[in-house]
């Protein structure tokens, strides 16, 4: 039994009398400890699926297991402590906290958590452990996300969800921050799913799903992942 | 619809909430203000409407005798009465059907003044009908019977005891349920009761009311201005008819007495003309008896006497004509003394006509002489005036040369500036010209030398060429050596002897060839051409630059020459101005010594003109003495004159009764003889008529003592009466106006709680719509930012773009504006008057009135205040460039907070806690106006209570803790100790003790602060007992009475004149004496302003007037006041019970009045916790989404934003508290009652409510925030940022 499985997942947007269909009965699978980049273009429904997945929307059709757990049949309320334990998040735009420095925006998630890493550890392993005390605006783009991602760790979610990681950032930030990524899921075998529609990176990644039109039209698994240091696009 | 109209348009149905809220703060504010300022002046419009309806009165003019129908036409004939009536109003206890009486007060139907209301039915019409009070319970049909209880006194007045209830009315007279007291039954009115006027039996009437023309709106300012102007016009009027009143009752009066004095008269006349008349009969009887007797002893004696007579007759007969010849002689004696004495006078009256004659000429001729030095001195008056005249018109001419002078010089000044200057120029042009002409000669020297050298040069060449073997080398083709120059220097030599030539020339050793010497001169030549060209021009030049100098040379001597003529000219004006100053000076002094002539010709004049008028003075009364003596002279010879004639008239008469007694005596003779005859007749009848007369008297005896008896009772009533209308006295008359009445002033009482109130809310509203639009506004710019960026892109102006947000909250502004002043100009009133109506029943809506004046400015004020925030607000944005604009603008960077610093508490605080700390720091506007909202919301809450709690409990505190007495009595006359005693003895079983006092009005002064207070003044004696009375006290401190010189004020008194403990007072009586006191010490007091002293302080004794009365235990107070008033040296009383029911009666009002505070509170603080929690939310959606995302439960992630709240409402609330006590002191301070001092008290339960009921407030809304929390989708924070 694969560590992630969507069967046949239906997503439905109703708004009025219009009807769309974001995911069309999609279907994949992704193992445990894996790096998996989503690829597609817009309107493809990875985001929709990442949704559903983080636990922050609701499916239409069909199931959703997450390390055994069918989490398509959650309540809302087992939704958030979903988020609150399993899930880690990482945003285009980072959003962090303005009001909060560095290590409170990592507290902020490691707060809630019931078996949470150390902050301030989380941050030093990202490489930030000089700027604990700065708040966000103090920060470039790269370190505000390297918050993020630690913000994301901190938690020790089972999964690491990624939403167009480095869309916001130069190339060579950019590269870093998946170099962050890459280490972090081979060094502790963090599942990671990074959505983007730059399919360069499909290279670094152990599993790619390409998505289209709602569906994952191809799934090919890549036996010999190139470090992200060796890609250029 | 343009597209960017368009996109306003959008924007409000898009944010209904943020819109709404812009709109709700400016509705509740403009609403509040026009409302409340409206409904003070609609409640005094609709008493007005209602007073004007009932012809209500402006004046009422009582008399202690009552006035008449005479009195009503006297004053309706005045020209400053509209209409004037007469009514008769009487007290009387009346039984409705019950077991007890009430009182009722009846009142003459009106007709034309204070006409009743009719509710229900219809007026009386027959004298057994009557109008009943609605608020009385009667109704049509039911009877009111004046009850036999009455005094027969007051039943006397009654033509009908019974009345039928024909309708239900209410009465001006009785604006609010107060129906006064009375000296009746329980000692209150129950209501009033109009019956037709023939109901009373009554003769006059109790008042008589007055309206006046054209008077101004009731409780206008102008209202009383111009009742207090006719004041003393119709003060004076209600005296004549007090005069006239009581002329009329003395006349008639004295006409009663005057015919029952004329009764008794004719009946004692009677009584005496009888008894005289059998008096006379008697004594005739007696006196017939006694003369009978008499006549018989004189018959006897004079027939004795008779004879002795006769002898003396005739020796009397001769001393007269002795004493005739004397008199004759004295008489002769005078005519010729009289005689001298009229000589005498007529040569007196010739010497006075003679002098009088001489002092008229001389008169006459000095008169001349001063008119002729008059007439000289008017001359020289003249003289020197022209000369003046003539002096300043030289002056102003020699001034206006001084004037073309000075001008004269400084244009000369200017010209010899310009001449300097010129010459400078020239100056210098001719250095120029001379340098340049050297240079030019230079020049001329080098180009002579050239010259020299080229011509040297072509000697030169010549001299080769001369060498003949040269010309035959050349085969002869050249004549001579110049003829081969020449054509060397025309250039026709062939090449080849040109080769040979220069060969030659190499040959030669010569310096140049032939060639180049050829070219060398040519060039020479050129150069020489060219320098000499320049050099010409450079002349040309030269000469032309000389001609130039020589121009300006021409012109500056010119110019010289004009100057040193202007010198000259302005030296002649000058000596000339200095000659006419001269002259002018000269003039001055030749003025100013004719003046000093003129003055001295003048005193000299007035001198001469006294002195005349003394001797004329002189002469006149030394003339009339004498005219004087002469008259005295006059009149004593005219005496004289008299007294001889009446001397001789006396001899005549002298001699003619000499001769008679003559006669006479013969007769006598005769008579004697036979008088004897007679006398025995006589003495017969004499004795039996005294038998009959004895009889008769004693009958006569015994009926004039039965008469007498009762003519005794007569004189006694007679004299009963006459005391009567010696008591008679002219009846005090009082002018009454509006203010007197209790329902007219209590009305403007409490309306005055409404203006004070109106008066704090606006202020609040307006300073929180103005953040509100700031806040709105700041945030919509923030969200639109790349939108206003693309517009700008797109070219819209700037003034296009802030349009939108202008128009937006100019909408808003607009909208509000209207509804708000057109809602709170109707429902404000109506409230208000839902308030009011439970008190004032007369009529049942309040007049609408919209004030334009005040609506127009709260809504330019509200438009101009919105606009310039809005402005403000959105300046920045717009005024960036657009590429700036379009791109987002980075969130607000997060900061430390001052807190942080404090390590002991940040490190305390959860990390919750810590985020909302920093989030408060964060939006310092926001949190601003939040706490300002919250602030003012507990604030009105506290207000509100605070003046339900000051009323009530000054009320309270006075009448418990201050004054401990019951009743305050004022009396008519000065009490005697009698009138104590008697006072004390009447009243026992209701008044149990009281402190008798004189009470005045004095003007207390302190430095320049004067106040007119009320003067109570205390036997040394009773000192002691005041406390049982009033308890002075300052705060926990008891105070002492004062001692002689000392003095007790009260607070409030103390604060407005500026005086504490120890200082110095002086108290001015009314009728003048000032009395310096100090001040021993300042109680606590809150009505009336009253100074207490020792009676011992004032002058003289005072007198006593006045007290404070304890009630006795176990007796009702409305009783025990009726036994006061029932007393009849009792002017007036009244009861602390009284006082304090009357202001609880208020309160009921003022409940309202808390409860609309409260509902405006309740509004702003929703408005404002909404609005700003909204925007809130709004600007923090993604952090809230990304909170959600981290797995925050929703109660969690609401608690995240409306934790800010609950901190920023309890600070809010914080600070309420002060602004609160603040406000309230201000809106207290405005209430006024009746000389009540309200000190602005909160009550422990009243911070407890408005902070309590503020918190609850506020989670209402953040109950109401939750749910749009919870919908907010977790998904958000995957978005880009807007």
């Amino acid at each position: 039994m694969a560590f992630i499985e969507f069967h046949d997942v239906k997503k439905v947007y109703r708004s009025g009398e219009v009807r769309i269909e974001a995911l069309r009965g999609m279907s994949f699978e992704v193992e445990r400890g894996e790096i998996c980049v989503i690829v597609g273009p817009s309107g493809a429904g990875k985001t929709t699926l990442l949704n559903i997945l983080g636990g922050m929307d609701s499916l239409t059709e069909g199931r959703i297991v997450l390390d055994g757990e069918d989490i398509s049949a959650y309540s809302p309320k087992k939704l958030i402590g979903y988020r609150r334990r399993d899930v880690g998040f990482v945003f285009q735009f980072y959003n962090l906290i303005e009001n909060l420095t560095a290590l409170e925006n990592v507290e902020l998630a490691s707060q809630i958590c019931p078996a949470p890493l150390d902050a301030a550890e989380t941050l030093r392993a990202v490489g930030l452990g000089e700027r604990l005390g700065n708040f966000p605006s103090q920060l470039s783009g790269g370190e505000q996300q390297r918050v993020a991602i630690a913000r994301a760790l901190a938690k020790n979610p089972k999964l690491l969800l990624c939403d167009e990681p480095t869309g916001a950032l130069d190339y060579n930030t950019g590269k870093q921050i998946l170099q962050l990524l890459e280490d972090t899921s081979r060094k502790s075998g963090m599942t990671v799913l990074i959505i983007t529609h730059n399919s360069a990176l499909t290279a670094m990644a152990d599993r790619v799903i390409t998505v289209r039109s709602g569906q994952a039209r191809d799934m090919r698994l890549n036996p010999h992942p190139t470090p992200i240091s060796q890609i250029e696009w | 619809m343009k597209a960017l109209s368009k996109n306003t348009y959008r924007e409000i149905l898009r944010s209904p909430g943020r819109f709404l809220a812009i709109l709700a703060i400016i509705v509740l504010g403009s609403g509040f203000f026009v409302g409340l300022r409206v409904s003070q002046k609609a409640m005094k419009e609709t008493a007005d409407t209602y007073l004007d309806k009932t012809a209500f009165y402006d004046f009422s003019i009582v008399t202690t005798l009552g006035l008449t129908g005479e009195d009503v036409e006297a004053l309706a004939a005045d020209p400053q009465v509209l209409d004037a009536e007469g009514s008769f109003e009487t007290d009387a206890l009346v039984n409705l059907g019950g077991s007890t009486d009430q009182v009722f007060a009846f009142h003459s139907l009106p007709e034309r003044v204070n006409l009743p209301d009719l509710v229900e039915g219809r007026l009386p019409e027959a004298p057994d009908e009557c109008l009943a009070d609605s608020w009385t319970n009667l109704s049509v049909g039911d009877r009111v019977t004046v009850s036999g209880e009455n005094e027969e006194d007051t039943l006397s007045l009654f033509a009908v005891r019974e009345f039928t209830v024909v309708g239900v009315a209410t009465s001006p007279l009785y604006l609010n349920f107060e129906r006064g007291s009375t000296s009746l039954g329980a000692g209150t009115v129950a209501g009033f009761c109009y019956v037709p006027l023939g109901a009373f039996d009554a003769d006059y009437f109790t008042a008589v009311y007055l309206r006046v023309p054209d008077m101004p709106a009731a409780y206008d300012d102008a209202y009383e201005s111009r009742a207090e102007a006719l004041e003393d016009h119709f003060t004076d009027l209600a005296n004549q008819r007090a005069q006239a009143r009581y002329d009329r009752l003395k006349a008639d009066a004295e006409a009663e007495l005057a015919d029952g004095q004329r009764e008794y008269d004719d009946a004692y006349n009677e009584y005496i003309t009888q008894r005289a008349d059998a008096e006379k009969e008697l004594s005739d009887a007696k006196a017939e008896l006694d003369d009978a007797k008499a006549e018989l002893t004189d018959a006897a004696q004079k027939i004795a006497d008779g004879e002795a007579e006769y002898a003396d007759g005739q020796k009397e007969l001769a001393d007269n004509e002795r004493k005739l010849a004397d008199a004759k002689r004295a008489l002769d004696d005078a005519k010729k003394e009289l005689d001298d004495a009229a000589q005498e006078i007529a040569d007196g009256r010739k010497a006075y006509d003679e002098g009088a004659a001489a002092f008229e000429e001389e008169r006459a001729k000095a008169e001349q002489e001063l008119a002729d030095a008059e007439a000289e001195l008017e001359g020289a008056l003249r003289e020197l005036t022209d000369g003046e005249a003539a002096y300043e018109e030289s002056r102003k001419l020699y001034e206006d040369g001084e004037a073309q002078y000075a001008q004269g010089l400084s244009e000369l000044e200017a010209n010899r500036k310009t001449l300097e200057d010129g010459e400078a120029q020239y100056a210098s042009g001719l250095a120029a010209y001379n340098a340049y002409a050297a240079a030019l000669r230079a020049s001329e020297a080098d180009y002579e030398a050239g010259l020299q050298k080229l011509e040297d040069g072509k000697a030169r060449l010549k001299e080769g060429l001369s060498n003949p073997m040269l010309l035959s080398l050349l085969g002869g083709a050249y004549a001579s050596a110049d003829e081969l120059y020449d054509a060397l220097m025309a250039g026709t030599v062939d090449q080849e002897t040109l080769d040979l030539l220069d060969a030659l020339a190499a040959m030669m050793s010569s310096e140049l060839t032939v060639t180049e010497a050829v070219a060398a001169i040519k060039e020479g030549e050129a150069a020489l051409a060219a320098a000499k060209a320049q050099l010409d021009s450079a002349r040309a030049q030269l000469n032309a630059s000389w001609s130039t100098l020589a121009a300006s040379r021409r012109e500056l001597d010119e110019g010289w020459q004009a100057l040193s003529e202007g010198e000259a000219v302005l030296a002649e004006s000058r000596a000339e101005l200095d000659e006419a100053k001269a002259q002018l000076d000269e003039g001055r002094a030749e003025l100013d010594a004719g003046w000093a002539d003129y003055q001295e010709g003048l005193s000299a004049y007035e001198a001469a003109r006294t002195e005349l008028d003394e001797a004329v003075r002189t002469s006149q009364a030394e003339l009339d003495d004498a005219l004087a003596r002469l008259r005295d002279a006059e009149a004593q010879y005219a005496g004289g004159q008299a007294d001889y004639e009446d001397g001789l008239r006396a001899y005549e008469d002298g001699l003619r009764e000499f001769q008679d007694g003559k006669a006479a005596l013969e007769e006598a003779a005769r008579e004697l003889a036979d008088a004897q005859a007679q006398y025995d007749d006589g003495l017969r009848e004499y004795e039996d008529g005294l038998r009959e007369y004895e009889d008769a008297r004693a009958e006569a005896d015994r009926e004039f003592a039965d008469a007498e008896t009762e003519l005794a009772d007569a004189q006694a009533e007679l004299d009963d009466a006459r005391a009567a209308i010696d008591e008679l006295e002219v009846p005090d008359a009082y002018l009454m106006g509006r203010r007197t009445n209790l329902g007219y002033v209590c009305f403007e009482n409490d309306t005055s709680i409404v203006r004070s109130i109106s008066s704090v809310f606006p202020v609040f509203f307006f300073l929180v719509a103005a953040l509100i639009c700031v806040t709105t506004v700041s945030r919509m710019v923030e969200e639109q930012r790349s939108q206003l960026g693309v517009l700008m892109a797109l070219g819209y102006s700037r003034m296009k773009v802030m349009g939108k947000f202008l128009i937006y909250a100019g909408t808003a502004t607009v909208i509000g504006c209207v509804s708000g002043i057109l809602l709170g100009s109707w429902l404000i009133p109506l409230v208000v008057w839902q308030a009011y109506h439970i008190m004032y029943t007369f009529s049942d809506a309040i007049e609408f009135t919209f004030d334009l004046p005040l609506s127009a400015v709260t809504f330019a004020l509200y438009l101009a205040a919105m606009m310039a925030v809005t402005w403000l607000s959105c300046r920045k944005e717009v005024g960036d460039v657009p590429a700036n604009v379009i791109r987002p603008k980075p969130p607000k960077a997060g900061k430390r907070v001052l807190l942080e610093r404090v390590p002991f508490l940040w490190n305390r605080l959860s990390f919750l806690w810590k985020v909302t700390v920093r989030n408060i720091f964060r939006y310092k506007l926001r949190v601003a106006m939040m706490i300002l909202g919250v602030a003012g919301c507990t604030a009105l809450m506290l207000t509100g209570m605070g003046i339900n709690d000051s009323i009530k409990n000054v009320v309270d505190y006075q009448f418990t803790e201050i004054s401990l007495y019951d009743y305050t009595v004022t009396f008519a006359d000065p009490l005697t100790a009698a009138d104590r005693e008697a006072f004390m003895a009447d009243t026992a079983g209701y008044v149990g003790d009281a402190l008798f006092l004189h009470e005045t009005t004095v003007t207390a002064v302190a430095g320049r602060e004067e106040k007119e207070v009320q003067l109570s003044a205390v036997d040394a004696a009773e000192a002691e007992n005041v406390p049982a009375f009033m308890d002075f006290h300052d705060g926990a401190r008891a105070l002492p009475f004062p001692q002689k010189d000392e003095a007790l004020l009260n607070s409030a008194l103390a604060e407005t004149l500026g005086v504490k403990a120890g200082d110095r007072l002086v108290l001015r009586l009314e009728d003048g004496p000032e009395v310096p006191v100090t001040v021993s010490g300042v109680f606590d007091n809150y009505i009336y302003n009253t100074v207490y002293i020792r009676a011992d302080t004032l002058p003289g004794t005072p007198e006593l007037n006045y007290a404070l009365a304890l009630k006795a235990d176990g007796a009702d107070t409305g009783e025990a006041l009726a036994a006061i008033l029932g007393r009849d040296n009792v002017l007036a009383a009244s009861s602390s019970q009284e006082m304090r029911a009357r202001i609880g009666n208020m309160m009921e009002s003022l409940i309202y009045i808390v409860l609309l505070t409260v509902i405006c509170a309740a509004a702003l603080a929703f408005v404002v916790i909404y609005n700003l929690t909204n925007i809130n939310i709004q600007e923090r959606l993604r952090e809230i989404a990304t909170v959600k995302v981290l797995g925050f439960y929703d109660f969690e992630s609401a608690l995240y934003v409306l934790r800010e709240n609950l901190l920023l409402t309890l600070l809010g609330a914080a600070a309420g508290i002060p602004l609160g006590l603040a406000l309230n002191a201000f809106v207290v301070g405005q209430i006024e009652l009746d000389m009540i001092h309200f000190t602005p008290r909160v009550a422990p339960i009243s911070y407890l409510a408005s902070t309590a009921l503020t918190i609850l407030f506020s989670l209402l809304v953040d109950l109401f925030m939750l749910r749009r929390l919870s919908t907010i989708d977790p998904a958000a924070a995957l978005k880009a940022a807007e």
